[in-house]
């Protein structure tokens, strides 16, 4: 049951972006109508960030990941169950480390 | 909406935490999987804890943990809930039409808890006519109690199950986000560009060696960017 100082700090820094993201978006939109280019940014933000994330860490993982990856997208498109997809990913990534 | 009449009762907490229940399906096993994630990073159960009550956000929680290094990476941390949870800031003045009428911890204590679906519920709410505000913090307790559950859980198995480095059960982590992706994309048109660029930009920062979170900064930002740029002239 450790709690390392580092660790700590880490969170709380994390705690505080988050809370200035939930209470600060709040605060500051109602003061300020946002400029329209802000807005829609923003509404643009999630596809290219999640894009962002995969893509260096499936290059990492070679040809096996990028497979499996086309595995989950397709068991998500399919099923509609985050749940399904993720197992479904991890299975193809279990069976691709047997055969490459 | 005239905002008149909205109230914050106990009643509509406890409504809130009913209607939520059956979310909890949905985010149990993410929280499970933040829990593996996190406990194969080298945190500790009360660290791991700590982080999803106070961050309570787990697309975030999971991001973090991916760029984890020891000692803990606190810039590249907070930088990475800081981009993921942009995306939250608009959903509270959304909600103005219940928020703008709370005042002391009722307003700044239930907008830490604001979550995606919590968000999405009392939007439904607000817009059927609900005027009990308190069904927000509801919503969004029963989430945070079972994500506090499943996180711990999750935490133990992994550490029962002491799974080795490169197994494949940490590919959860990944397959989350490519499956996140799915809702997200909206047509070719819309999202084909901006998310090649995005790839582009984060895997060519990543090969010239720039360490997390600059990557998936650089990527997210520019094509978000591009999009916004893209549906602005279109207009």
């Amino acid at each position: 049951m450790t709690l390392r100082l580092d660790v700590l700090l880490a969170i709380l820094g994390m705690a505080l972006a988050t809370y200035l993201c939930r209470a600060g978006g709040y605060a500051l939109f109602r003061a300020f109508r946002p400029p329209r280019y802000v807005e829609v940014t923003l509404q643009h933000l999630p596809g290219p960030l999640f894009v962002a994330y995969v893509a260096p860490t499936l290059a990492s993982q070679g040809a096996k990941g990028f497979l499996a990856a086309v595995v989950v997208v397709a068991a998500q498109a399919v099923t509609g169950s985050l749940v399904a997809a993720i197992l479904a990913g991890v299975a193809a990534m279990w069976g691709l480390g047997l055969v490459i | 909406m005239s905002g008149g009449g909205v109230t914050f009762t106990s009643a509509g907490v406890l409504r809130g935490m009913q209607v939520g229940i059956p979310l909890v399906i949905g985010t149990f096993p993410f929280g499970l999987v933040v829990g593996v994630i996190s406990g194969a990073k080298g945190l500790s159960l009360l660290e791991t804890l700590v982080m999803s009550g106070v961050v309570f956000a787990g697309a975030s929680q999971l991001l973090a943990l991916e760029l984890w290094t020891d000692p803990a990476p606190v810039l590249a941390a907070s930088l990475a809930a800081l981009v993921v949870n942009l995306r939250l800031a608009p959903m509270g003045a959304a909600l103005a039409p219940w928020l703008d009428r709370l005042r002391g911890w009722k307003l700044w204590g239930t907008l830490a808890t604001l979550v995606d679906h919590s968000y999405a519920f009392s939007i439904a709410e607000i817009r059927r006519g609900g005027r009990d505000a308190g069904y927000l913090l509801g919503v969004a307790l029963i989430l945070w109690m079972f994500w506090m559950v499943a996180v711990g859980l999750g935490h133990v198995l992994g550490a029962v199950v002491q799974l080795p480095p490169g197994h494949p059960l940490y590919f959860a982590a990944v397959a989350t986000f490519c499956a996140l992706l799915v809702p997200v994309w909206q047509g070719v048109r819309r999202d084909l560009l901006p998310w090649i660029l995005a790839a582009a930009v984060s895997l060519g920062a990543w090969e010239i060696g720039l360490g997390a979170p600059w990557p998936l900064l650089a990527g997210a930002l520019s094509g978000a960017a591009l999009g916004a740029w893209m549906e602005l002239r279109r207009r």
